[in-house]
């Protein structure tokens, strides 16, 4: 289980962690919730290469499909596998077993300034 | 600025999550829809459903009337029974489907959906002969509480013991302190369940009685109009707005059975071979859920759209209704599929409802 506070967060809700040059992106606690139950994920094929801001998740409950988003350039290394039986490990651990891709970034030093800290995500983006 | 239910503090006090419904700001869950869903399956859960309409129908002409203006005869309802009817328009059209509860020999309830309410009081009101009926529209003024799932007997039963020997359809009118409670087997999940109706200050007492338990026995929980949404269509019941609206009639809708043997006659005339009518789908593989708008072919011919979907909670399967613009093939696996996002899925018409 990561720690909010040690995790990058964008504006449209996703959540990043940083191990050298490979991202483990998820969704924040905030975003699950408003989905509600999460009943369907569709995760990019590994090898894919996404650039900043591409849709290449896409993640459905009940109610509503919301697109998931690139936070990083890079190429697609792992996707979590165990959503697959069980996608609502989302909702009860959306910074832990609920992680949904790893992306190998292009350049170990991406700009990112879109990225912010949870602080700032909380003030700034959650209502 | 919308409607609040005479229960919304309640259902804030719950935890719900809301959501507009008709102009009504009415529970969408209070937690988790799949939840609420199983709830209801495995053992009870209780709906608030004030939002629905409450209009009284009575007098020496009320049953004549009614069988007139209705699509079903109203006096083939025997006192303390229920039945499902459509109100149609003057092309056979729905202007609403509703569900009508005798309780005397001269006084019907009707309850039409929160969206109907008003078209159905206009066009009742219109056609309202000069004497012998009385109509009174207490919609906003009436706590409507369905109380579903297989202990729901059980659990209302140990509130009102008579209620036990209801079977389906039927109902019964309790006196209370202040006005009648009015208690029908009836429902729209698919599970066995009751539907309660009494003013505003009983109807807070009920809610509040049907969760408190003291027994704990039942476990009893609130449930949304998500889950009231996931266990009509794993039911095969159609939704006003999705299903049924004003250009189609309910032969269309594949709901003749509803409709007076005279009254269908004329529809099924008027009905050349192929407008569009309504269909029950499943898909034969693991999809995401199916949404409204989503696309059926037959081979790489456009039939139709989808109306209604969701994941059944109880299988996985997506199921749901649809709009095809001809007759279809029943449980024929290979003909039909829908396109989600650009991917084919194998889809079959089968007769409605998985549970």
């Amino acid at each position: 289980m990561l720690e909010p506070k040690d995790l990058k967060f964008a504006k449209t809700h996703e959540w990043l962690s940083l191990e050298g040059d490979l991202i483990t992106v998820g969704i924040s606690d905030h975003a699950q919730d408003l989905l509600g139950d999460i009943v369907f994920i569709e995760l990019p094929e590994i090898g894919l290469k996404v650039s900043l801001n591409d849709p290449i998740a896409v993640v459905e409950s009940v109610k509503a499909a919301s697109d998931i988003y690139a936070p990083l350039e890079g190429t697609v290394e792992a996707i979590n596998e165990a959503l697959d039986a069980e996608p609502t490990l989302v909702n009860s651990e959306p910074y832990g077993g609920g992680w949904l891709f790893k992306i190998r970034l292009a350049s170990t030093d991406p700009a990112s300034d879109h990225l912010v800290d949870f602080e700032t995500y909380k003030n700034d983006f959650v209502e | 600025m919308s409607h609040l239910s005479p229960l919304n503090d309640y259902h804030k006090e719950l935890g719900a999550c809301f959501t507009d419904f008709s102009g009504w700001q009415m529970p969408l869950h209070y937690g988790s829809i799949l939840k609420e869903h199983m709830q209801v399956r495995e053992s009870v859960g209780i709906f608030d459903i004030s939002h629905m309409g409450s209009i009284f129908v009575s007098g020496a002409e009320a049953e004549r009337w009614l069988s007139e203006v209705l699509a079903n005869d109203a006096c083939s309802l025997e006192t303390l029974q229920a039945h499902y009817t459509f109100l149609l328009n003057s092309d056979g059209g729905v202007i609403d489907d509703l569900i009508i509860y005798r309780i005397t020999d001269e006084t019907f309830l009707l309850v039409p959906n929160a969206s109907g309410v008003q078209a159905v009081a206009e066009h009742l009101t219109k056609h309202l002969p000069e004497a012998g009926v009385k109509l009174e529209n207490r919609s906003g003024s009436v706590v409507s509480i369905a109380v579903q799932g297989k202990q729901s007997v059980d659990l209302v039963g140990s509130l009102w013991p008579e209620t036990q020997s209801l079977k389906k359809n039927q109902l019964i009118a309790i006196e209370g302190s202040l006005d009648a409670i009015i208690i029908a087997r009836t429902g729209y999940t698919g599970s066995e369940g009751f539907e309660i109706f009494t003013n505003i200050e009983q109807g807070r007492a009920i809610w509040q009685q049907l969760l408190s338990d003291p027994s704990a026995q039942y476990k009893c929980k609130p449930c949304g109009l998500g889950s009231r949404d996931t266990l009509r269509i794993e039911a095969g019941y159609p939704l006003y707005g999705h299903e049924l609206n004003q250009s189609l009639t309910p032969i269309q809708a594949g709901l003749g059975f509803f409709v007076k043997n005279t009254l269908k006659s004329t529809l099924k005339e008027a009905l050349p071979e192929n407008l569009p009518r309504i269909a029950y789908y499943k898909i034969l593989a693991k999809t995401p859920p199916p949404r409204g708008g989503y696309e059926i072919y037959e081979g790489e011919t456009l039939i139709g759209s989808i109306t209604s979907g969701c994941l059944s909670p109880m299988t996985g399967e997506g199921i749901g209704f649809a709009l095809v613009n001809s007759k279809i093939c029943l449980n024929d696996p290979e003909k039909y599929i829908i396109l989600i996002r650009n991917k084919k899925y194998p889809l079959k018409f089968i007769k409605r409802g998985i549970i």
